[in-house]
């Protein structure tokens, strides 16, 4: 009987039925354990959010451009709400400003628990994925009690929040602060300084400084590899100017400092959350020109009574004047572009959104040259790649 | 950007003794949760969480206080909701098959009509019991206490994370 001899060279399929965090297709070409190039078939899970942005108008886009992200949503909302109030012209109160950090910190500690998890699966290292998915509860738990939904919060509109904080929520947040603090000594011990993890990590896809720039890398990623760049200290929007906090940035560029980096970044966003805590200023939550528009009665009975934004009628359809705008947000997984384009009607002619993970489909391709077969999941685990929020 | 650009930082490089204490950490560590386990599962037909005021669950109408304003079916970012003409009365019917749950109508509508349950996990056998027409859409979901499922609140604690108190 012949057997059949394994080829030295071929081509190996990664997917699409879910590869990692999404459907996506790797096509992997292999001589013997080495991989000569990778070839990814992306789009799986387009939404067409962009051509769908044409049709939609300005409220109805907030729960749309949250889909790409489920679990980075308040970042998508906030970046898209930006650029409209740029366009519409109006002012966001204090309070909401900082309501809105919080809400975004509280979401990226959640986005970097579901990314350590992530990676911990990919290096069959199956604690860490139970511990960041059951760590990351706590902090959508906080989302629900403030916004009202775990994922998809819709929580930022134009002008302002929808929901005031409670003191409840307050509580809840230093609980879960201190609870954080204490696991996370207990993360380095059984995956951060674990031997078998940092072998899987440690000098594993390095992108250097300069192909990191080359390559258009973003976020954790980019300041793993020793660039010193946060939208949130380049542009500072919502309260970052007035709140104190490092970014934490690497010299080394594998996969080990990328990780590195989303803890400490964990561990950052909860000193931001302890200042918002003890700084947040009273007063309204939206802006005078819409919280004028609402009703006596409904003013005292939802927004002074259970610090509840009633959406007055202008939201149902309005028109802002014709100008485009830009906005950028440092979102979980790194810069987060918009565009939008009005032309004076209740619809964006132009909605153009660049996120995080579409520029990290050439740095995955270029990383994956050159390794071995067992360090795409690696590379692809570090680098936090999440396939809906590419394709859009 | 900060004026004092930070160096960047190294990790430690592993050495050969400290890595035989770093395989023991990370063991102990395990066999203290093994010891001691964290769990956080919710033991779902048995138990079930009693939502928070303020969840965006399902949705119900207040058939007599709704003034048909249209509202909700125009900021209905899913077009979920639609209006109908019962008895020369405008009022919203909703398609639970296409809502996002993003609470907008809730928030828009003039007159409180309409307002978020505490319910979210609702079954159909069928695909047209997701139209839910003024009459249908008129009623609470809150389903009675039958003493079988368990209600529980979850709430965050320092040294279990989350955890369930019953609900009383």
């Amino acid at each position: 009987m012949d057997v059949e001899v394994v080829p030295v060279t071929g081509e190996l399929n990664v997917g699409p039925q879910h590869p990692g965090s999404g459907h996506m297709r790797i096509l992997v070409k292999l001589s013997g354990d080495i991989v000569d190039d990778v070839e990814l078939d992306v789009g799986y899970v387009h939404r067409a959010v962009e051509k769908l942005g044409e049709n939609r108008n300005y409220m109805h886009l907030i729960p749309l451009v949250e889909r790409p992200a489920i679990l980075d949503s308040v970042h998508m909302n906030m970046g898209y709400v930006m650029a409209v109030e740029k366009i519409i012209n109006v002012d966001v109160p204090e309070r909401a400003l900082y309501l809105r950090s919080f809400a975004a910190e509280v979401n990226r500690i959640a986005s970097h628990f579901y990314g350590i998890g992530i990676l911990g699966i990919f290096l069959g290292h199956s604690t860490s994925f139970m511990w960041g998915f059951g760590d990351r509860e706590i902090w959508v738990h906080i989302l629900e009690a403030l916004t009202g939904a775990r994922v998809t919060n819709s929580y930022v509109i134009p002008g302002g929040v929808r929901r005031d904080i409670s003191p409840s929520i307050i509580e809840m947040t230093k609980k879960a602060i201190s609870y954080t603090r204490r696991k996370l000594n207990d993360w380095k011990k059984i995956f951060f300084n674990n031997p078998t993890i940092r072998a899987r990590l440690e000098n594993v896809g390095v992108m250097t400084k300069d192909q990191a720039i080359a390559w258009g890398a973003v976020g954790p990623n980019l300041r793993a590899s020793g660039v010193y760049f946060d939208v949130r200290k380049a542009e500072p929007y919502a309260a970052y100017s007035k709140l104190d906090f490092d970014i934490p940035v690497y010299k080394e560029g594998d996969g080990y400092a990328r990780s590195m980096v989303r803890l400490e970044e964990i561990e950052q966003s909860m000193r931001i959350l302890e200042q918002i805590i003890k700084d947040i200023p009273q007063g309204p939550i939206l802006s005078e020109r819409f919280l004028k528009q609402i009703p006596p009665t409904r003013m005292k009975k939802w927004v002074e009574g259970q610090g509840r934004i009633v959406l007055p009628g202008y939201y149902a359809s309005f028109r802002p004047p014709k100008g485009e705008a830009t906005s950028r947000v440092e979102a979980g997984r790194g810069e987060l572009m918009y565009y939008v384009m009005s032309d004076g009607s209740a619809k964006p002619y132009r909605l153009r959104m660049i996120t995080p993970s579409y520029r990290l489909i050439y740095v995955f391709k270029n990383l994956c040259k050159g390794v071995r077969y067992a360090d795409v999941v690696s590379i692809y685990g570090s680098l936090d790649y999440f396939p809906p929020e590419a394709d859009r | 950007m900060d004026s004092v650009k930070k160096e960047p930082k190294e990790y430690k490089k592993e050495n050969p003794i400290g890595l035989f204490g770093d395989h023991l950490n990370a063991i102990a560590t395990g066999l203290k949760y093994f010891a001691k386990p964290q769990r956080i599962t919710l033991k779902y037909p048995e138990e079930s969480i009693r939502l928070p005021t303020g969840y965006r669950g399902l949705i119900r109408l207040y058939k007599d206080v709704c003034i048909g304003c249209t509202l909700c079916a125009m900021i209905c970012p899913a077009d979920a909701m639609k209006m109908m003409t019962q008895e020369g009365k405008k009022l919203p019917i909703i398609n639970y098959g296409r809502c996002v749950f993003c609470g907008f109508c809730v928030d828009i509508c003039p007159v409180d009509a309409l307002k978020e349950t505490g319910v979210h996990d609702v079954a159909f056998s069928n695909r047209r019991d997701l139209i839910f027409d003024p009459d249908k859409f008129n009623k609470n979901y809150d389903v009675p206490f039958t003493g079988v499922v368990r209600k529980v609140r979850a709430e965050v604690d320092e040294k279990k994370g989350i955890r369930y108190v019953p609900d009383s």
